[in-house]
């Protein structure tokens, strides 16, 4: 009796444990199928890619793909030029690298101070000014595109980086302070009260005692700030359509000379730079997730 | 009184110096405190004063521009006159067909995309709470669609479902479900299901990724004297974890039906709102109003019902959970 209710317990905990890693196994699949799709046709000969039913790993292999999207060689073929999309990926890097770059500095920097302000000085409007703040990362980014769109044109500024460095603060720079104060709260006042005691200036402590101190937190607004930036499609494609990476993508896409294969290594290339940084700072990305809810 | 502020604030911790002040010794001393807050608080004026002032020019003029365009014929070009038109462009807008098409589409979308997003995300942050050989691993994964731009989803998935190079088509093969009669981006209804799809593919992960921090914050000791009392993992899931997850799932139904409502990219690369307009969601039809047609003060019109809607639509969803937790906890 006890010995076949513990084997039918046993074989619960089995079936518990096959259910488990059977789980694991759609959770993958689900998760990095699309992915591993993609790396995989980036690599595939022009035949391979074809190749029905769909093979994980591809009969041919080449690095053709990945020579012609950065060596700007991606051309229709007819050599006149008809579009040269393929040929923009390896600007459109660095001036996706670039925009974003620019926008981490402006967009954690007024952050940090902001944010600094509001936990450590409190004054009468800071609790209304950080809702404000807030409330204005719920703003659509697409609803208020039109008064933007004719303030660059206005300005010429339409098509240039400068555009979108400014236009990305939109939503950046909340994102920064809702997620610097989160990380600012979380800290001791104590050791920043060591160092007013001692006599230390307002920027002293900021640098020499609050900046070390909420590096990971820094790190982490930075991070996200600049993947904001480095994802960005709206803006980029209404104020400089073939700019930054997204936009090129895209452009890449609706030329139809271009194969999936061509196609595939430059989302490739294009999708570097977020992983990397996404995956080595993971820890990080967590906490900032959390800690700021938004986003 | 006689003290100035100058020597006393520098070296007196905020903290000792209310306590003082509000000890006060006669009368004289407690303006010594006023003086050390009101710098405080100046000081604290002047450190958030840049990105106030960024973003009141950024967000709130453009927001406040947005609505006044809604009232007014708009050159394209920015120049020339404005004049005021009263609500014609509101009544253009609400007596239009596609835009009524487009509310219906988007309501759709973004019900599927919450509730396809939250439940799968749930599950993800179950199973990857969970033990279990390559867990890390697992984990680490789930970063991947959430740091993938919205835009290279479009992509990927649009080439995923390719009757002729995708391998969805090609695995769902035998199943009959990816046979050329089902043609996934091509017919209407299919269409847009799977642009939620797409979109549930990132979402559903950052959903995930909160949800499991959310489910590690879940104090274990309540979920083992569950146990321990004999509950099974199914009445310990919705009796213990899940009112203790609410907030979180709050915060999460919050974010995905914002997210929700302005999706873009994804539904532009893949079917650009089409086929014909079964996936033209409202910010599609705001963005062709905005740049194909040049119609400016349209266009705000549509922003505005855009943005209003989005709120209202994530109070809404939010509703049943905010019930729930009202209901498990009522000294709240």
């Amino acid at each position: 009796m006890t010995t076949l209710r513990s084997s039918a317990r046993s074989w619960s905990a089995v079936l518990r444990r096959v259910g488990l890693y059977l789980g694991v196994v759609v959770y993958l699949l689900w998760t990095l199928l699309p992915l591993w799709f993609t790396g995989v046709s980036a690599v595939a000969t022009p035949k391979a890619v074809t190749e029905r039913p769909w093979r994980p790993i591809p009969s041919g292999m080449t690095a053709e793909n990945f020579r012609s999207v950065l060596g700007g060689s991606a051309s229709d073929g007819s050599g006149m030029g008809v579009s040269d999309a393929g040929s923009r990926l390896p600007s459109a890097l660095w001036s996706s690298f670039l925009v974003a770059a620019a926008v981490v500095a402006i967009s954690v920097s007024l952050g940090v101070l902001a944010s600094y302000g509001l936990v450590r000085y409190r004054y009468r409007a800071s609790g209304f000014v950080y809702t404000m703040i807030l409330a204005s990362r719920i703003v659509p980014a697409i609803a208020i595109v039109a008064p933007f769109f004719i303030a660059f044109r206005k300005a010429g500024l339409l098509g240039t980086e400068l555009s979108l460095i400014i236009s990305y603060n939109v939503f950046t720079l909340p994102l920064a302070v809702v997620l610097l104060t989160g990380y600012f709260r979380s800290l001791p006042p104590s050791v920043e009260m060591a160092a007013e005691v001692d006599g230390a200036s307002l920027f002293t402590t900021l640098f020499r005692v609050v900046l070390p101190m909420a590096k990971p937190g820094i790190v982490a607004a930075a991070l996200l700030v600049f993947l904001e930036a480095w994802s960005e499609f709206f803006f980029a494609l209404t104020f400089a359509s073939d700019l930054t990476v997204p936009p090129v993508l895209a452009g890449m896409q609706t030329l139809l000379q271009f194969g999936w294969p061509t196609l595939a290594a430059a989302t490739v290339v294009s999708l570097v730079p977020p992983f990397v940084l996404a995956v080595a700072l993971q820890k990080h990305l967590v906490t900032g997730l959390t800690s700021g809810a938004v986003k | 009184m006689t003290s100035t502020p100058e020597t006393s604030s520098a070296d007196a911790p905020p903290l000792t110096g209310r306590l003082r002040g509000r000890r006060g010794r006669g009368g004289g001393p407690s303006v010594r405190p006023r003086t050390l807050s009101r710098r405080r608080a100046l000081t604290g004026v002047l450190l958030s004063l840049p990105a106030v002032v960024v973003l009141v020019v950024l967000v709130l003029v453009p927001a406040i521009r947005t609505v006044l365009y809604s009232f007014q014929d708009v050159p394209a070009s920015g120049r020339g006159p404005t004049p005021f038109v009263g609500f014609d462009h509101y009544e253009r807008v609400l007596t239009a067909d596609a835009f009524w098409h487009s509310v219906e589409v988007t309501l759709i979308f973004a019900f599927a995309f919450v509730v396809l997003s939250t439940t799968i995300g749930l599950g993800q942050a179950v199973l990857l709470n969970k033990t279990f050989v390559g867990r890390a691993f697992a984990r680490a994964a789930l970063i991947l669609p959430w740091a993938t731009p919205w835009l290279v989803i479009g992509i990927i998935w649009k080439w995923y479902l390719d009757p002729d190079v995708g391998a969805l088509p090609s695995l769902l093969g035998p199943t009959g479900l990816g046979d050329s009669e089902s043609p996934f981006l091509a017919s209407p209804n299919s269409a847009l299901f799977f642009a939620v799809l797409s979109a549930t593919w990132r979402q559903a992960a950052l959903s995930g990724l909160i949800l499991l921090a959310g489910l590690q914050a879940v104090p274990s000791q309540l979920v083992e004297a569950a146990r321990v009392d004999g509950a099974s993992s199914w009445t310990v899931f919705r009796n213990v974890v899940m009112p203790a997850l609410r907030p979180v799932m709050v915060g999460v139904i919050i974010l995905n039906s914002l997210y929700a409502c302005l999706q873009f990219d994804v539904v532009f690369v893949m079917t650009g709102g089409g086929p014909g307009d079964a996936t033209q969601l409202i910010s599609i039809l705001l963005y062709r109003q905005l740049f194909v047609f040049n119609d400016f003060g349209v266009g705000s019109v549509v922003a505005v019902f855009l943005s209003l809607g989005a709120v209202l639509f994530a109070a809404v969803m939010t509703l049943p959970q905010l019930v729930l937790l009202r209901r498990e906890r009522p000294d709240r």
